[in-house]
């Protein structure tokens, strides 16, 4: 008789699974895309040994990217990347743990790491964008405005030029490297409210978190925003890597990877090389939602 | 004494020896086995004991620098919760009053609306349908304590926020204490259940059989007998439920808001419930990734540890004494 009850999640297991199936198949198309296109290093570039990257994880895809390309080609290499945050790759680099650390923020920020000990090297530039809910009924906003919503002084979109809708406010959990270059560049000293609606971390939920209620608003990388939500312009510049070449829109930074000032191996210089070689920028950063270096020298408030 | 026959006759035990008395050296060895299985077996229990010594006294190593440089009165009297300030700006704050208080807010709430769910479902299984309680009620009831938190946590921040969002004032998602609330109590009616099952079961069935005799209806008999009788499993299954509620990370961070401001219960009543806010394990997880570079903030996540894991040994001591309370008074 207890077999029978078995039936009844077994049906429904299969019920979903029947029903769930089509929506992995783009994911893995536009991966095996962004392989294919990825450009190999030259043979005379290539550097034997056995090095880790870790830290920050919305540098990761891209720099997994370029440890796949980079062992095709190079037999002799193996790259190991993996996450833990930009603090954690920043500690590690500078104990010695990881060859190379990723992180979204100057070493600055860390009081732990001596950066006398350590070399900086951008690899990228990441676009940030304000997003609201479609519903609050806001394209454009100046700086000024978005400093009163995030720091809870506006209550309402009728306040900047919305709809009548209340404000809920998605912040980033303190410590965020994210949180820290909004703060920098946008807030310039003005704290952040200390009652949110909520604080997020993981682009999922800070994108359910504004897409949910009517008159959410919360900031994340540009390319991370998806057709639920609508990116804010900033004094009437959009988020676009063509503004940020033109200088007009500020709210951008710099992705870092730290090594030793002199790294164990040679294999650490060949391959961040290849990361900053004009083939791999104008070819998978910009794939993987990222800008090219070429597109400003300028650096902006965060990496200062 | 039939021994004289030798080959295959055995001869019977003889009084108060053990069964191997035929055959001299089996004897020995058979001792010798049954003194290795007690050390193994005494040796799994101790590496217990061992294990969980040596975990307290790593994470109250790890927590010293709590007490000697942050100083426990701030730790826990503070709202001012900003552990890696020091990482930018020069000094952190540590303090943990909002997520300590948080912690038992959401628990609280979250026993007050599963105990009496979790009691109505173990008198149905036990007692009010025996037979749909046993075949369906009871099996679906274990599948659940099966179920990981974080399906209950996202299905919660999916479906539940949302309905939260029209009751919440505005401004706020609709995350907050009630929701965590809610999330922990569906996940920790299993979990007593079941135990309240248990222990109704176990309740003699004389003690039923005498009140149906004395002319209690089936009600009056639950109520003033069976309830009663069961009650240190209840008991015991409610503080299981408890410690269950007070660890749970995962599935609070989801629908809690995670802001670290203990809401104002006077300014707005009955919608605090509605406010944002945190627990010890959400606030733990949240520093997971700075553990490296903060020293003074890691210290004060590890002194939160430290307080979940006494909360949790003073329940697990409440279930010990409420287990004695049955076999101390029904003699």
């Amino acid at each position: 008789m207890q077999l029978r009850l078995l039936a009844i999640p077994a049906i429904a297991g299969l019920a979903l699974v029947a029903c769930g199936s089509d929506n992995n198949t783009s994911s893995t198309t536009t991966g095996n895309a962004a392989a294919t296109a990825t450009p190999s290093p030259t043979a005379a570039a290539c550097q034997t040994g056995t090095i880790t990257a870790s830290g920050s994880t919305a540098l990761q895809p891209l720099v997994q990217a370029a440890a796949q390309a980079y062992q095709t080609k190079c037999t002799g290499a193996t790259i190991t990347v993996s996450g833990g945050g930009s603090s954690t790759g920043l500690s590690n680099v500078s104990s010695g743990a990881s060859d190379i650390g990723d992180s979204d923020v100057p070493v600055s920020n860390a009081k732990a790491v001596d950066p006398t000990t350590v070399k900086d090297h951008q690899v990228a530039i990441v676009v940030f964008s304000v997003i609201v809910n479609p519903k609050a009924g806001v394209t454009n906003l100046t700086t000024a405005q978005v400093r009163d919503i995030f720091s809870g002084k506006d209550t309402n979109w009728s306040q900047v030029g919305g709809a009548n809708q209340a404000i809920t406010l998605v912040e980033r959990k303190p410590g965020s490297g994210t949180r820290l270059s909004f703060d920098k560049i946008i807030m310039q000293g003005t704290n952040e409210s200390a009652t949110p609606a909520s604080t997020q971390d993981s682009t999922q939920l800070v994108l359910s978190g504004v897409a949910g209620p009517p008159g959410g608003v919360s900031y994340l990388a540009a390319s991370s925003a998806d057709a639920t939500v609508t990116k804010v312009s900033l004094d009437g510049v959009a988020p676009s890597g063509d503004n940020v070449k033109a200088g007009t829109y500020k709210y951008f930074s710099h992705e870092h990877m730290y090594t030793k000032t002199a790294p164990a191996s040679p294999l650490v210089e060949a391959f961040i090389n290849f990361m900053v070689a004009a083939d791999f920028q104008s070819t998978t950063v910009t794939q993987l939602g990222f800008l090219p270096l070429s597109t400003t020298t300028e650096q902006s408030l965060a990496d200062q | 004494m039939a021994g004289g026959q030798g080959g295959g006759a055995v001869t019977p035990p003889a009084p108060g020896r053990d069964g191997a008395a035929a055959v001299p050296g089996l004897r020995r060895r058979s001792r010798v086995i049954d003194q290795g299985a007690r050390y193994v077996v005494f040796g799994g229990a101790a590496f217990n004991v061992v294990l969980v010594v040596l975990v307290v006294a790593f994470l109250l190593q790890h927590a010293w620098p709590t007490i000697s440089s942050i100083g426990l009165r701030n730790f826990f009297t503070s709202t001012d919760w900003q552990p890696d300030a020091g990482i930018s700006f020069g000094v952190g704050m540590f303090g943990a009053l909002a997520p300590i208080v948080g912690s038992f807010l959401v628990v609280a709430l979250a026993l007050l609306i599963a105990v009496p769910f979790a009691i109505a479902v173990a008198v149905f299984i036990t007692d009010t349908n025996p037979i749909v309680g046993e075949r369906f009620i009871r099996p679906a009831v274990e599948v659940f304590v099966g179920i990981p938190s974080v399906v209950y946590g996202y299905l919660g921040f999916i479906t539940l926020l949302p309905l939260l969002r029209h009751i919440a004032p505005p401004g706020r998602d609709g995350s907050g204490v009630l929701a965590a609330g809610i999330v922990l109590a569906v996940m920790i009616v299993p979990t007593i259940a079941t135990i309240s099952a248990d222990g109704l079961y176990s309740v003699p069935v004389t003690l039923r059989e005498g009140s149906a005799a004395l002319g209690a209806t089936q009600w009056q008999t639950i109520r003033r007998v069976l309830l009663p009788a069961a009650r240190p499993q209840i008991i015991s299954g409610i503080v299981l439920g408890f410690a269950r509620a007070m660890g749970e990370a995962l599935a609070v961070a989801l629908v809690i808001g995670d802001v670290n401001v203990i809401p104002n219960i006077a300014k707005e009543g009955i919608g605090a419930l509605l406010q944002p806010f945190t627990t010890m394990t959400v606030t733990i997880t949240d520093g997971v990734d700075k553990l490296a570079i903060n020293p003074d903030g890691t210290a004060a996540r590890y002194m939160l540890a430290v307080v979940l894991l006494f909360v949790t040994f003073v329940a697990i001591i409440l279930v010990r004494l409420a287990a004695r309370g049955r076999r101390g008074s029904r003699a």
